[in-house]
């Protein structure tokens, strides 16, 4: 079995924070992750299971995001909800690079997911495609986690997810989740330490790291505070 | 009805539902189950680095 780590708050090779603009204090986000679990939970705790991807991961993801708002980002954006993944590359037809493709065609998909999906009106033709995923799919809660949790799971088993040492590099998952392929690309992120990472990336994107990663941030209060019951 | 009946009777519908949640069981895990080794295997335990 591939055991695989991650560390929150991140103290080493540099010591992770927060930002204060974010959440002034751990008491504020710890409130306001309680409100998030309390509509959500179910569904996190439901497609960690499916996804493989730790409940504690996906939720912390979505606090950064969104806030916990499915309807984040607006009704114009193809990032719409949740967890804010890109619908114009999550699925449809004739692109074998689309996510929900790639995790049929590689065989990934369990079977609960396909059902899951099915029920959402998205089925799968022989090569993978799907139908276009639509505004309504992005807004959907549900649904946004499920697809937000495939993502996720393709992005920890690239052969850069994860040092030799089985230490999750989720300063890479987060620089081109956020950054998006070209800038991750461009700027050999999935060569870099995380020093390294810091300095070649955008604020927006190293602020989601401290965020995510950082003392007191979603993660921290996600793994230690007991509120995902 | 007698004693020896009621027990054989209970002990039949013990083992019946004993069955049936293995069988459940079992069958929740394979729709968890698909064919990439990658994803089936992968293990992530969360450390927290808080003193």
């Amino acid at each position: 079995m591939a055991t695989l780590k991650l560390s929150a708050p991140v103290v080493a090779p540099v010591t992770l924070v927060s930002p204060i603009a974010w959440y002034s204090t751990r008491k504020a986000l710890k409130d306001r992750m309680i409100e998030v679990w309390a509509k959500y939970g179910k569904w996190f705790k439901y497609y960690a299971e499916t996804s493989r991807v730790p409940a504690e991961i996906l939720f912390a993801f979505t606090m950064v995001e969104s806030d916990g708002n499915p309807l984040a980002g607006g009704s114009t954006s193809p990032t719409q909800g949740l967890m804010q993944w890109n619908r114009t590359f999550a699925g449809g037809t004739g692109n074998p690079g689309f996510a929900l493709t790639k995790e049929f065609t590689k065989g990934r998909l369990t079977q609960a997911e396909k059902d899951k999906l099915a029920s959402f009106g998205i089925k799968f033709d022989a090569a993978g495609n799907t139908r276009a995923i639509t505004q309504a799919d992005l807004q959907n809660p549900e649904l946004n986690i499920l697809i937000g949790s495939i993502i996720l799971g393709q992005y920890i088993d690239k052969p850069w997810g994860a040092d030799a040492d089985g230490n999750i590099r989720m300063d890479r998952v987060i620089a081109l989740y956020n950054w998006g392929l070209k800038g991750f690309n461009n700027n050999n992120i999935a060569t870099k330490t995380l020093p390294q990472i810091l300095t070649s990336i955008p604020s927006t994107t190293k602020t989601y790291i401290q965020k995510m990663l950082g003392k007191n941030g979603a993660l921290d209060v996600a793994i230690n505070d007991k509120i995902m019951s | 009805m007698d004693k020896s009946k009621v027990t054989k009777i209970a002990i039949t519908l013990i083992a019946l539902g004993g069955l049936g949640y293995i069988g459940y069981y079992l069958y929740n895990k394979s729709r968890l189950k698909s064919n990439d080794p990658q994803k089936n295997d992968r293990k992530i335990d969360l450390i927290s680095t808080t003193k």
